[in-house]
């Protein structure tokens, strides 16, 4: 009965954060859903738990794992990025606009899923281009150059969602 | 650092937004609950099978002695068990917890009967009481069994109705 009560409250504490995260990077509340409770699901299973230092970083890394491998099971992830010819490095374009947490989000989830992906991990998990590489499996060139034609799209596309609002 | 970085990084409680799908958290207790009920009926599966190969065993090492006949009705009684468990795999941790309390408090020998039964009686008196002692715990996981089946019948009508 312990470990029921220890996960509710497990629960309470990390589902919204772990369904928002795997929210901006699959692009689908069900996949979303599922993903945040197959991490609790696994912490609950395991075992040594005591040696958890950061349960919150270790629930984030499982999650962003699984959203990830579920990206990867639903798009072709891997012909993509093994594909993927690094062009020249584009400077990202100027954008001192105005903001707002809602047009950014609409914005994101409109991209297409391997920039969604990195820009959620460098955006908002604060993962480096290294990091990322070794998360995906792919060469941090690749990662570097995806991130910087995802970020030029997500502010073509802030852009476009501004005018609509205007 | 360029202006959307610099509004994120600024702003990032304002990033997680989405509320929860409505009733997850029923959903995923939900999932709790079944792993639970999954991980009991292994692990008892596991002990009854230890002991029904543990007899299987013995049955085929010793023939034609007390402890053949002990663990011939070990066996049985494990091989029961079995059932009883399977019967109940699909219902809930408490009921699984509460018939398998009972099945241990019928099964269980404080003190094992043969080590009760007197040195100067015969094979064939001992093979007897034995028969009979191990035969009405039988017929009790029997009872048991029984009783249990109906009423994870009856759940599961309920649940299809």
């Amino acid at each position: 009965m312990k470990d029921t009560v220890d996960i509710e409250k497990v629960y309470d504490s990390y589902s919204h954060r772990l369904y928002n995260i795997s929210l901006r990077i699959t692009g689908s509340s069900g996949d979303a859903e599922e993903i945040m409770h197959d991490t609790l699901l696994q912490y609950w299973k395991f075992r040594q738990k005591e040696q958890i230092r950061d349960l919150s970083k270790w629930l984030t890394s499982i999650c962003i794992r699984k959203s990830i491998d579920r990206l990867r099971d639903k798009s072709r992830w891997n012909e993509f990025l093994e594909g993927y010819e690094d062009p020249a490095l584009e400077e990202s374009p100027s954008d001192d606009g105005e903001y707002n947490a809602s047009q950014i989000l609409k914005a994101l989830a409109g991209l297409p899923g391997h920039y969604r992906a990195i820009l959620s991990l460098h955006l908002f998990e604060g993962f480096d281009y290294q990091e990322i590489a070794q998360i995906t499996g792919a060469k941090e060139n690749t990662i570097r150059s995806l991130y910087m034609r995802g970020r030029k799209l997500l502010a073509q596309a802030i852009k476009t969602t501004g005018y609509e609002r205007n | 650092m360029n202006g959307i970085e610099k509004y994120i990084k600024e702003n990032i409680g304002k990033f997680d937004v989405a509320s929860l799908p409505e009733g997850s958290r029923n959903s995923f207790l939900q999932k709790v609950k079944a792993e639970k009920r999954r991980r009991r009926v292994r692990t008892i599966m596991l002990a009854i099978s230890s002991m029904a190969a543990a007899a299987a065993i013995m049955v085929s090492i010793l023939p034609d002695s007390l402890s053949y006949e002990i663990e011939k009705h070990h066996k049985e009684l494990a091989v029961k068990e079995m059932e009883i468990i399977t019967t109940l795999s699909d219902t809930s941790p408490e009921l699984i917890d509460e018939v398998m309390n009972t099945v241990r408090v019928v099964v269980s020998e404080a003190i094992p009967l043969e080590e009760q039964l007197p040195d100067e009686m015969g094979f064939k008196a001992k093979k007897q009481i034995l028969h009979e002692y191990y035969d009405s715990k039988y017929r009790a996981l029997e009872q048991i069994h029984d009783q249990y089946r109906d009423q994870v019948a009856q759940i599961k009508n309920i649940n299809i109705n």
